[in-house]
């Protein structure tokens, strides 16, 4: 599976890495069942810290994409998740293209209620 | 002018041979006299552990130095990531032996072997995988450094993924060490005074070794390419920086191509699809993967990328 972060953008790099995981579930690339990296072995290739991946994972895991077995790592929850995941990718990268232009959530959240 | 380069020569020739043997006598010799050191204590005969500490030393050193003295490309990087690990690993091995045999034949009227006492198996087992821990932990370490110094984007990208191993490659890692293993069990048997236990040690450790099997982890990043084995102590493992990267392409391999071969960069745990990379020398990396095709797309873009300097591709994948 395919990581790709940047380390000058804004966008924490945990989310970053979630939001890698998110696009390769929509995207289909890895499948319900599947594991994901070690958190220490990805941790090491990106060079980041471990608990940015775990950070990560927890998060994943939060938003019911992922499960966190003891053991036996980070899996991608079997069923069909990526209505879900779709709508998650899709306020992650809202709230990503906001963060770069400098928009608060606050003023991003009356901006969207503006719009109703 | 052709001195100073026959000097750059000699030196880059002999410090990765000097290393090699200074870390392998570091870690054996304070095992070995512990012998001389203890000799009033010990059996008459436990001077034979001295010789079998020799005797399998000098193959061992031998081999790895004529491998590293054949390998022309890269050796330094050779010697670090591959020879020092395993010799870690060995030499760390025979301290234990040693050590463990000094240990149980303290104040005992017969001489015993080191795996004849349940105290001492212990003690050389706990030895051997912490060894070959510390020496496959240190040749990551070296390999992931190198990889990390050719990325210094802030931009990063890592392709992980894990293959295991499947029948065929039991037929094969079973036949390659099954003649040297078959070798020694027959040489424990037959020579004086016979050594059963050991015999039988070896073969539930051939019989363990093949039904274990084997799981590699590849990991393909803006540094480079690096195969790391996850089980039998770490091995096969090897790496590529990006620089030395001259192609990638998706084949059909069978483990039995291992069978003879002295290449440490073949990783054939499959039969089917693989990873073949060319590196810039002509030397061959396999490895079996199953999304070989996507690997070579990622490899293929990060080289790209790497041409054009700092314009990154969008990968897509």
């Amino acid at each position: 599976m395919l990581f790709e972060i940047d380390t000058r953008s804004p966008v924490p790099i945990y989310n970053q890495i979630a939001a890698c995981v998110r696009r390769a579930i929509v995207a289909g690339t890895i499948k319900p069942g599947a594991k994901l990296p070690p958190s220490r072995d990805l941790a090491r290739e990106l060079d980041v810290n471990m608990h940015t991946v775990q950070r990560a994972y927890g998060q994943l895991r939060d938003e019911g994409l992922l499960e966190l077995r003891q053991g036996r790592g980070a899996i991608v929850v079997p069923g069909d998740v990526v209505p879900s995941a779709r709508l998650n990718g899709l306020v992650r990268d809202l709230l990503a293209e906001a963060a770069e232009q400098g928009i608060t959530t606050g003023e991003l959240t009356k901006l969207m209620e503006s719009m109703r | 002018m052709s001195t100073t380069l026959s000097v750059h020569r000699a030196r880059t020739v002999n410090w990765p041979l000097i290393g090699f043997v200074a870390a392998h006598l570091a870690v054996v010799l304070p095992a070995v006299l512990l012998i001389p050191i203890f000799a009033a204590r010990l059996p008459a005969n436990a001077v034979n552990v001295e010789s079998y500490s020799i005797v399998t030393d000098i193959v061992f050193v031998g081999l790895f130095l004529l491998r590293i003295a054949l390998r022309s490309d890269d050796r330094a990087g050779y010697t670090l990531e591959t020879a020092l690990p395993l010799t870690l690993g060995y030499a760390g091995t025979g301290f234990f032996v040693i050590a463990g045999t000094v240990l149980i034949n303290l104040d005992a009227r017969t001489y015993q072997m080191v795996f004849e006492a349940p105290a001492g198996l212990a003690f050389t087992v706990f030895g051997l995988f912490l060894s070959f821990g510390v020496g496959r932990y240190l040749g990551s370490a070296a390999s992931i450094r190198r990889l990390r110094r050719e990325a210094a984007s802030s931009r990063r990208i890592a392709w992980l993924t894990e293959v295991d191993a499947d029948r065929s490659w039991r037929l094969a890692f079973g036949t390659v060490v099954g003649i040297p293993y078959a070798i020694l069990i027959v040489l424990f048997v037959v020579l004086p005074p016979g050594f059963p236990v050991a015999a039988a040690l070896l073969a539930a450790t051939w019989a363990a070794l093949v039904l274990a099997g084997q799981r590699a982890s590849v990991f393909i990043t803006d540094g480079g390419i690096r195969v790391s084995g996850r089980l039998l102590l770490g091995a096969p493992s090897w790496s590529l920086a990006l620089a030395q990267v001259a192609s990638a392409q998706a084949i059909t391999a069978q483990p039995r191509a291992m069978l003879l071969s002295w290449n440490p960069g073949l990783c054939i745990l499959r039969s089917g699809p693989a990873l073949e990379v060319t590196s810039t020398t002509g030397r061959l990396y396999v490895v079996s993967l199953p999304e070989a095709h996507e690997a070579v797309s990622v490899l293929d873009r990060l080289m790209e990328q790497r041409t054009k300097g700092d314009v990154v591709p969008e990968l897509g994948l």
